[in-house]
């Protein structure tokens, strides 16, 4: 009768030592596996910013380089225009009243010129001959 | 060497160049073939044949008889002379110039300039207004291109001035667009 008493004090203490036991070391677990979720989390959290971070300043990095380029290609656009100037005008001014532009209008412009270079014509028909 | 110019014969403005100056020698041989064989088929004064208006206006000027051999000669030595050794230019118009556009410009050519200059006409609608002058050695732009080009540094100023103030009537259009 002791004995029976005992064993079951005895399993009733091991039950409760075991209890303790599981429950102790299940907290452990969980509280190991919690920590590595946030160790996870926070990981993933330090990458995306940093993604994020990286892909603003390619951004910026990007728009500055179309901005210079843009710049860039409005320049060369404005040199060229600037270098073909009388051509442009040229082509307008013909363009615009060449068929009003009678050769007899003209007469006194081209004598006006002829003039002007008068010397140098004679003298290269003169050293021609 | 040119032509001795002080006892030449004169040439009329109707005689522009080289072309004309061909038809008046191909005029004038068959003229004097024409007239050497009536004379020796007759053998008396043949009446001269119809000439054309260059031919007349060549004789008239320099004062020639064509019924006289030895002045057809001189005259026919001195066109071949002409068309060998005449200053020749050449000149480029946008348009076809008319008649009395070519007379004037011969005219002043042949006072200016040499009393026989021979001028050959080109066609260069690219210039627009002006003309082009080409001698042996010298090419003179003298076209509407070529003032716009020297006048380049007037223009830009005048942009860039237009660009930086804007004018009176931008102005009142900004005052009143809000309205």
């Amino acid at each position: 009768m002791f004995l029976q008493q005992d064993l079951r004090l005895t399993t009733s203490q091991l039950n409760e030592y075991m209890k303790e036991e599981i429950t102790r070391n299940l907290k452990e677990e969980f509280a190991k596996y919690e920590q590595s979720i946030n160790d996870a989390k926070q990981l993933a959290i330090d990458s995306i910013q940093k993604t994020n971070t990286a892909i603003e300043e390619q951004r910026a990095q990007l728009g500055q380089q179309v901005q210079q380029q843009i710049v860039a290609e409005k320049q060369q656009l404005v040199e060229r225009f600037e270098q073909n100037m009388t051509d442009i005008i040229n082509h307008y001014v013909l363009a615009a009243i060449g068929d009003q532009i009678d050769l007899n209008d003209q007469l006194e412009y081209i004598l006006a010129d002829l003039e002007a270079n008068r010397e140098a014509i004679i003298q290269d028909i003169n050293h021609g001959a | 060497m040119a032509p001795e110019t002080q006892a030449a014969p004169v040439l009329p403005v109707g005689v522009v160049g080289m072309i004309d100056l061909g038809r008046l020698i191909r005029e004038l041989e068959r003229l004097e073939a024409k007239l050497s064989s009536d004379k020796i088929r007759t053998g008396s004064y043949v009446q001269l044949p119809k000439l054309s208006a260059l031919m007349d206006q060549l004789a008239e000027t320099n004062k020639l008889d064509l019924r006289d051999a030895h002045a057809r000669t001189s005259l026919l030595a001195f066109l071949k002379l002409l068309r060998k050794e005449a200053p020749r230019v050449h000149m480029s118009f946008s348009a076809d110039p008319t008649p009395d556009f070519l007379m004037k410009l011969t005219t002043w050519l042949r006072t200016q300039v040499h009393p026989h200059v021979l001028v050959a006409i080109g066609l260069q609608p690219g210039i627009g207004a002006g003309c082009v002058l080409r001698t042996t050695n010298h090419y003179f732009d003298m076209s509407l291109r070529k003032t716009f080009t020297e006048k380049r540094e007037i223009l830009m100023k005048r942009l860039r001035e237009s660009n930086t103030q804007p004018t009176a009537e931008t102005q009142a259009q900004t005052v009143e667009a809000p309205a």
